[in-house]
């Protein structure tokens, strides 16, 4: 198992090395790790205010009604 | 699950992005401050809606006063989402201010299932009471340990990159604290055993194991609690060497398993095994990690599925959006079988980590 899984990772970094170019400067593993991120992700397209009190405030500010999503924390940065 | 599913459909399609962002003001709270709201003015003002939500987690419309204009748990298929943000937009019309008595729409499921409607007391005076005492002040807790963003992709057999991002079982990102005194432990291992090749203190080598695999929360392998599956951990090699006078090298396997035939809520059957080879490096100084790099490429084998929404029931495969919104609570049926990468990255707690890509700002059009 040890000889796949290091033979596989090997076969991965090629890959994501090929796939992604590193941005100058970085460090390889950190340029690895941040080809992974998604850019223009769906859960980042709406900036959700985190409590209803700022909502609240904002809503009177704009007159428009709140859209509220009851999360498991905040929607934008964790899994759920 | 419920808010996996909630922004894999319903919040995945740009009209409703778009939607939300010019015609409405985004709000999220946390399930439990709306199950168990606080005595502080937020607590006051969730304890208001609270009465008439329907289940645990919800989407709701408010108006200007918080009165709960509108609940709805799952939607009749995906063009209803946008009939229930047409519905909502006319009763904020009729109620913009909160000044009257109000009865709340309440629908199981949007439009047909409609419940009792919630009453509601008038609320102008009482809201904008509270809101003068926060005066928009609203502090986040402090935060002790390093913020550390994980990423986990699924790979093809080719070991490229799949395009998918939306649903969890493909991508995932996910942002988490490693606590201080964990931070401390491993620096404490460091110091004590000089030059030398150590096992990784187990409280760390659990918390990188419980963060890397796809999927939605249910998924977490050694997660605690009432809902949480049978766990196992066959293989754990993980270790750290000292590379430098501040640098330790982190290595090693990992194989960790959950599954659960039958959770008898909402008998979700689900199982997950994943098997990771590590690489990494940390950065620390007498007390303090200040930099975690940690690459961990493998396999992963999941399935999910619960009697509301089964793999069986849709021929094997994923249904479409249209029927996935009106199973919100229990989420979509999935089973994989791949490669999978999962990268950390940390950075202290005073230095900058942007937890979004760094194209963020042209998105928000």
């Amino acid at each position: 198992m040890r000889t796949s899984l290091n033979a596989l990772f090997v076969a991965g970094l090629v890959m994501l090395a090929s796939a992604d170019p590193a941005p100058a400067n970085a460090n390889p593993l950190q340029s690895q790790i941040e080809s992974l991120r998604a850019p223009n992700h769906y859960w980042h397209r709406i900036t959700w205010k985190k409590s209803l009190t700022e909502g609240l405030i904002e809503a009177r500010r704009s007159n428009k009604p709140i859209f509220l999503w009851a999360f498991i924390d905040n929607p934008d940065e964790e899994r759920c | 699950m419920f808010a996996g599913a909630v922004r894999e459909t319903v919040l995945s399609d740009p009209n409703v992005i778009n939607r939300l962002k010019s015609q409405f003001v985004p709000v999220a709270i946390r399930a439990a401050d709306l199950n168990f709201p606080g005595i502080d003015g937020e607590g006051q003002l969730i304890r208001t809606i609270a009465p008439s939500k329907l289940a645990q987690q919800g989407l709701c419309v408010l108006n200007s006063s918080g009165q709960a204009l509108s609940w709805v748990v799952t939607f009749r298929d995906g063009k209803s989402v946008e009939s229930f943000l047409d519905r909502s937009l006319e009763l904020f019309r009729a109620n913009p201010n909160g000044n009257q008595p109000w009865r709340t729409e309440r629908y199981m499921q949007f439009p047909e299932g409609r419940t009792a409607d919630g009453l509601v007391e008038p609320r102008y005076e009482q809201c904008s009471s509270i809101l003068l005492k926060a005066n928009g002040s609203v502090v986040p807790p402090p935060s002790s340990g390093m913020l550390v963003r994980l990423t986990g992709r699924a790979l093809d057999q080719h070991g490229r990159l799949l395009a998918d991002t939306l649903q969890q079982e493909h991508y995932v990102e996910h942002k988490v604290e490693l606590p201080s005194y964990m931070q401390q432990q491993l620096i404490n291992a460091v110091k004590a055993n000089g030059d030398n090749r150590f096992p990784l203190p187990t409280l760390l080598a659990n918390w990188i194991i419980e963060q890397a695999y796809l999927g939605q929360l249910d998924m977490q392998p050694l997660r605690e609690g009432p809902h949480s599956g049978y766990n196992q951990v066959p293989v754990c090699t993980l270790y750290a060497q000292r590379n430098g006078a501040n640098g330790i090298d982190i290595g090693g396997e990992t194989e960790v398993s959950v599954s659960c035939p039958v959770r008898p809520e909402d008998g979700a059957n689900y199982s997950n095994h994943i098997k990771l080879h590590w690489q990494g490096f940390v950065e620390f100084d007498d007390t303090t990690i200040h930099k975690m790099l940690l690459l961990g490429r493998g396999v992963e084998q999941a399935h999910w599925e619960s009697f509301a929404a089964s793999l069986s029931k849709h021929g094997g495969v994923c249904p479409s959006r249209d029927t996935l919104v009106q199973f919100l609570p229990s989420g979509h049926p999935f089973s994989i079988d791949c490669p999978v990468v999962f990268g950390f990255e940390g950075l202290a707690a005073n230095s900058h980590l942007s937890i979004v890509p760094s194209n963020k700002e042209s998105n928000r059009e």
